[in-house]
């Protein structure tokens, strides 16, 4: 028999370390099993990226009701006792501690000693103010008045929100309450760094109308979950962006990283590359590593910068495609782990593998790669001449740029900011493949501040008819983002509509055309091509309104407004919305036709593109767009119109200022003007669709900015390449017969040589080697501006509050109307005299103003064109007609130009 | 073999193990209950059911990186503390990351497997190291004469102290790594021997010198 030995403690506490184990697997039963049940546990908020604190941002947002217009101009002191008198909630957490705590707090933590809360909270509060004070003051600030801490405010604002539990939809079911704890740490992340975090807040004076509808009267500021939210850093690395990957070669340039950023170490790593290379169906391994670019060019960037090889916006360009870039992404995610078996598997049925590279020996998960389409010679090119024309004098000489008017002095010398424009915008288009492979953008100093913050700097002229006014959206690339009435760029569209015309006057004016095309020399003034040569609008309209039939019956302007829609432009405009005019920028085409792309299809970069013969629906100012109805155009109006206000037909007047219902809009149309809107790109793309058609293409690509989206590299086929090769817009018929087409080509190239070009082109080239070169086939565009003719003097004693009413105002002197010129071209890179036309370009200026007379610079369809200048340095470098030193070469003429004599430039 | 009837030293074990679900319990209770009115509690308390929308980011950190860390671990050397996103400073794991989240450095580096084997393999080394301390002694620290000289019973009392530090040390490490894992709140208990001031080290060293001496006695002859 044996005695049971009894348990004593020494015994349980022994089991007890034996429980620890069940213990540790219960903890891993509850984890895989029973947590990730519950809805709302960790684990399902584990799959959440991004981390942002309720309490932090409450406490934050008190600074929206403190932060107001300040009344004081020194920085306020606050003391301590205001803090402890306004604050009573924390008046205990704040206030001076005594007693035994105190002293064990005193004798236990070093530093204990400091000054209480409330005096640290009191000096803070004068810090920011002063901070506020230095923000609101500095030049170019982004506050519209000058700002400060209203003490008694925020006690208000932070007794509430300490009274008030928060909620939020990231943790569904919790309630948050801010603490006094919680105002100060807020306190402190505004006042660190120099209050650096002011910087990120939206504020009054730097956003638009409608965000302002939103806030407070007197709010001043707004603060936002984005400004603190962080993001989980081992999410993955963003996928790379390729530049520079011709068709064919091996493998891309150039790569975007920042100084720091992950991509610096993955984006040239051969399994990123090779995949770069092998979405577009080539299979050889990269010759060389790309080179990284650090980012998009700034105004002040040095001349040899290589980040001039970026297009401005690059990132807002490819904005949709970051749920793909971003392994975060949920589009990432729909492709990397396969959970769409009709896209994410091969043609063998394999699954797509996920996108892993090692980096430091350690396997990280990348997101997709993007492959555009831009040639980061040719964009750093066209960015360079942008800025040397709106004021960089240091690129001009960098570039050898130099303008027969200007001699040795520097360009726009005799303009205000010596800048020759105050905007230029340009698009490059490959014609044979859509690539869109160059866009420019750039303002001068004074253009920028206007739209840069709510200050001018003192250097710019203030009698500039131009509101002054924050405008983000004026910042971006103005190439996209920038629309205007396209003017006599719209010519090669009307002149489509007249030569596709079905009925014999079509077919016989085309057999005439080239029956004259045959014979060198200009195109006589009376001939289409001549018309386009000379931009004689008024003859156009003539045309377009069917003056062979006495202008009755005339359906042709809908047969313009077709043609329009034929070359890429009224897209969305069936039906009237606010796509109407737009195209999508990454992979072509209208906006809207994602049908075929399916649900697993990023988003399109809505862009404007063009549009023409639309009106507002209801004709209410600021409705959607819609194309505008064939009606019925009374003939006799037509006729009044065409005659002109002086009643004589064939005069210089002929369809200005016509007069006499819905005719008017019709012609206003015609003119290229009205409700007419077309942006550099869209201006380009309709270049490139008539140069392609000319070359002999029965279908045309869509310009397009992405070549391709691909993976990294591994033995399954990369379905996403093929699924985004399936994105791309599906080429297009051409609009018209190449022989038409080549009539119209035909005219355009006698635009440098004798038509509206050629005061451009003698500023670049010279009289002669204009005259000679004919591998390049231009159209220049001048909308209309009111206060042509006026000086900056006349204006401010025209538009002045309280000034007279006078005729010039009511014409429109007044309004923000900016004055522009068009140039769109094709060109043959060999400068061959025949052969296929290879680029299409498009350039947008907005005219500067004269120094010394105050009037605007190339007033109306006279005088020069910088939008042409602009083009033709481009094409003249990246054709190799100007050489380095800025000298027109000899070769760069056409190897058997026919001399042409010189006519007056009219139009 | 005869069972004995019951004594009356099982029923004050009995009553003890009662009494000490119940303190632990009351305790739980109280500091859900109340914990709210300490700041530091409740940002913990905050930080578990909410982690990624409270005052306290690093139960976020912890997560998003056992999450990124793969099944076989980053690897010595190899481990990307700070992340992968562009950041002038370190944007990842905090400096504690040396202490208090040891069960994470190591899913990183070595992977979970190897993690929970660790803490798995450190629970039972630690049982074993006391476990046959009821063998050894009888279990009571008490006053005996040795050599007409009264004393303790020096065994016993180094055998209690080598068991109560395995126990709390089993404890802490079960504390740590459901922390870890978000089940509890984090506590800023350290991994046992590991701490970023090695405090815990050279204290936990002391503890095992004294475990592995108590077990000396028993390997004498007679002893």
């Amino acid at each position: 028999v044996a005695e049971r030995r009894a348990v004593s403690l020494l015994d349980c506490a022994i089991a007890a370390s034996l429980a620890i184990v069940p213990v540790l697997l219960g903890v891993v039963a509850l984890v895989a099993f029973v947590r990730p049940g519950d809805p709302d546990s960790f684990w399902r908020q584990g799959h959440s990226d991004r981390y942002v604190s309720v309490r932090h941002v409450a406490a934050l947002q008190t600074f929206e009701r403190a932060i107001v217009r300040r009344t004081v101009q020194e920085p306020r002191l606050v003391s301590s006792d205001e803090v402890l008198d306004g604050m009573a909630p924390c008046r205990r957490e704040w206030g001076v501690a005594s007693g035994a705590k105190a002293w064990l707090r005193r004798l236990v933590v070093a530093g204990a000693d400091d000054a209480p809360p409330a005096a640290q909270v009191a000096a803070q509060l004068s810090e920011l103010d002063a901070a506020l004070l230095r923000f609101s003051v500095r030049p170019n600030g982004r506050v519209e008045h000058r700002v400060g801490v209203d003490p008694e405010r925020w006690f208000a604002a932070a007794a509430d929100v300490l009274t008030t539990p928060l909620e939020t939809p990231d943790a569904p079911g919790q309630r948050f309450q801010v603490r006094c704890a919680d105002l100060v740490g807020a306190l402190a992340a505004l006042r660190r760094g120099d209050a650096a975090m002011l910087e990120t807040f939206a504020w009054r004076g730097s956003e638009g109308a409608a965000t302002l509808a939103g806030w407070r009267p007197e709010q001043q500021m707004r603060i936002t979950a984005r400004e603190v939210t962080r993001k989980n850093p081992w999410g993955g690395i963003a996928g790379c962006i390729y530049l520079g990957r011709a068709d064919g070669s091996d493998s891309p340039g150039y790569f975007l990283a920042g100084a720091r950023s992950a991509q610096q170490r993955v984006c040239a790593t051969p399994e990123l590359v090779r995949v770069a290379t092998a979405a577009s169906g080539a299979a050889a391994l990269p010759r060389a590593a790309p080179t990284a670019l650090r980012g998009e060019p700034g105004p002040a960037d040095a001349v040899d910068d290589p980040r001039w090889m970026v297009p401005p916006s690059l990132f807002t360009l490819l904005q949709p495609l970051e749920s793909l870039r971003q392994p975060s992404g949920a589009l990432y995610r729909v492709y990397a782990e396969g959970e769409s078996d009709a896209l994410a598997r091969g043609a063998g049925g394999a699954p797509l593998s996920r996108n892993r590279v090692v980096v430091d020996g350690a396997p990280v998960e990348v997101g997709y790669s993007i492959d555009v389409t831009i040639d980061p010679a040719l964009q750093a090119l066209a960015q360079k001449t942008a800025a040397c024309y709106t004021g960089r004098h240091d690129v001009c000489r960098a570039l050898a740029m130099r303008r027969a008017e200007d001699r040795d002095q520097p360009l726009g010398a005799q303009l205000l900011e010596g800048a020759m424009v105050r905007m230029a915008a340009v698009a490059v288009i490959d014609i044979a493949s859509g690539r869109i492979e160059a866009l420019a953008g750039s303002l001068s100093p004074c253009a920028r501040q206007e739209v840069d913050g709510p200050g001018r700097d003192a250097a710019c002229d203030t009698r500039l008819p131009y509101p002054v006014h924050y405008r983000a959206d004026a910042l971006l690339n103005a190439a996209v983002f920038h629309d205007a009435m396209p003017a006599s760029t719209i010519k090669p569209i009307m002149a489509t509509a007249f030569l596709v015309d079905l009925g014999v006057r079509g077919t016989r004016l085309l057999a005439s055309e080239r029956a004259a095309m045959e014979k060198d020399g200009t195109p006589a003034r009376d001939s289409l091509r001549g018309q386009l040569m000379r931009s004689d609008s008024a003859r156009f309209l003539d045309r377009m309104f069917c003056i062979e039939q006495g202008f009755a019956a005339c359906a042709r302007p809908w047969e313009v407004q077709a043609a329009a829609r034929a070359f890429g432009w009224n897209g969305g405009c069936a039906d009237g919305d606010a796509s109407c005019g737009k195209a999508d920028l990454l992979f072509g085409g209208p906006l809207g036709h994602d049908d075929e792309r399916g649900s697993l299809a990023p988003g399109a970069t809505a862009i404007a593109y063009g549009r023409l013969l639309s009106e507002p629906l209801g004709k209410k100012l600021g409705a959607p767009m819609h194309l505008m109805p064939p009606a019925s155009l009374d003939a006799g109006i037509l006729r009044r119109c065409a005659a002109g206000p002086d009643g004589r037909r064939l005069s210089d007047d002929d369809w200005e200022k016509c007069k006499g219902g819905a005719v008017v809009d019709v012609v206003a149309e015609g003119w290229g003007q009205g409700h007419a809107r077309a942006s550099v790109l869209g201006v380009a793309g309709m270049m490139a669709t008539l140069a392609a058609t000319a070359n002999g293409a029965t279908t045309v690509p869509r310009p397009h900015l992405v070549d391709a989206v691909h993976g990294v590299a591994g033995p399954a086929p990369d379905a996403l390449a093929a699924a985004s090769a399936r994105w791309r817009a599906a080429p297009a018929p051409s609009p018209l017969t190449r022989d038409a087409a080549e009539v119209i080509v035909s005219g355009l190239s006698y635009s440098h040589r004798a038509g509206t070009a050629r005061t451009a082109c003698e500023q670049v080239f010279d009289a002669k080697r204009c005259r000679d070169i004919d591998w390049l086939a231009g159209k220049t565009g001048t909308p209309s501006f009111p206060s042509d003719g006026l000086s900056l003097d006349q204006l401010v004693r025209l538009c002045a509050p309280g000034a007279p009413p006078s005729a010039e105002a009511k014409r429109g002197a007044c309004s923000s109307l900016h004055p522009y010129k068009w140039y769109v071209a094709a060109w043959r890179g060999d400068r061959a005299k025949d052969g296929p036309w290879t680029k299409a370009i498009a350039v947008l200026a907005e005219r500067n103003w004269l120094r010394t007379s105050g009037r605007v610079h190339g007033a109306g369809d006279h005088g020069p064109n910088p939008a042409a200048e602009i083009a033709m340095q481009i094409v003249g470098r990246a054709t190799g007609a100007i050489d380095d030193a800025g000298t027109p070469s000899r070769s760069a003429v056409a190897k058997a130009g026919t001399a042409v004599p010189a006519t007056e430039a009219t139009r | 073999v005869v069972a004995s009837p019951q004594r009356p030293g099982d029923q004050r074990v009995r009553a003890g193990a009662a009494a000490l679900r119940g303190w632990i319990g009351a305790v739980t209770f109280a500091l859900f209950r109340v914990g709210a009115h300490d700041s530091v509690t409740a940002s913990r308390l905050e930080s578990v059911a909410a982690p990624f929308v409270s005052i306290n980011d690093q139960l976020a950190l912890v997560s998003w990186f056992q999450r990124a860390a793969p099944a076989e671990g980053f690897g010595i050397g190899a481990a990307p503390w700070c992340g992968f996103a562009p950041s002038r400073g370190c944007s990842g794991v905090p400096a504690q990351i040396h202490s208090d989240y040891t069960f994470t450095a190591i899913v990183g580096v070595f992977g979970p497997w190897v993690a929970w084997g660790a803490s798995l393999a450190m629970a039972i080394w630690l049982h074993r190291l006391i476990r046959h301390h009821g063998r050894v002694t009888r279990g009571e620290p008490r006053l005996v004469g040795a050599g007409g000289q009264l004393g303790n019973d020096g065994q016993a009392l180094l055998s209690w102290l080598a068991v109560a530090w395995v126990v709390l040390t089993s404890c802490q490490l079960a504390v740590t790594v459901a922390g870890n894992l978000a089940v509890l709140p984090l506590t800023g208990v350290t991994f046992p021997f590991v701490s970023f001031g090695m405090t815990s080290l050279l204290v936990n060293t002391a503890f095992l010198a004294l475990c592995l001496n108590v077990d000396l006695p028993a390997r004498r002859p007679g002893g």
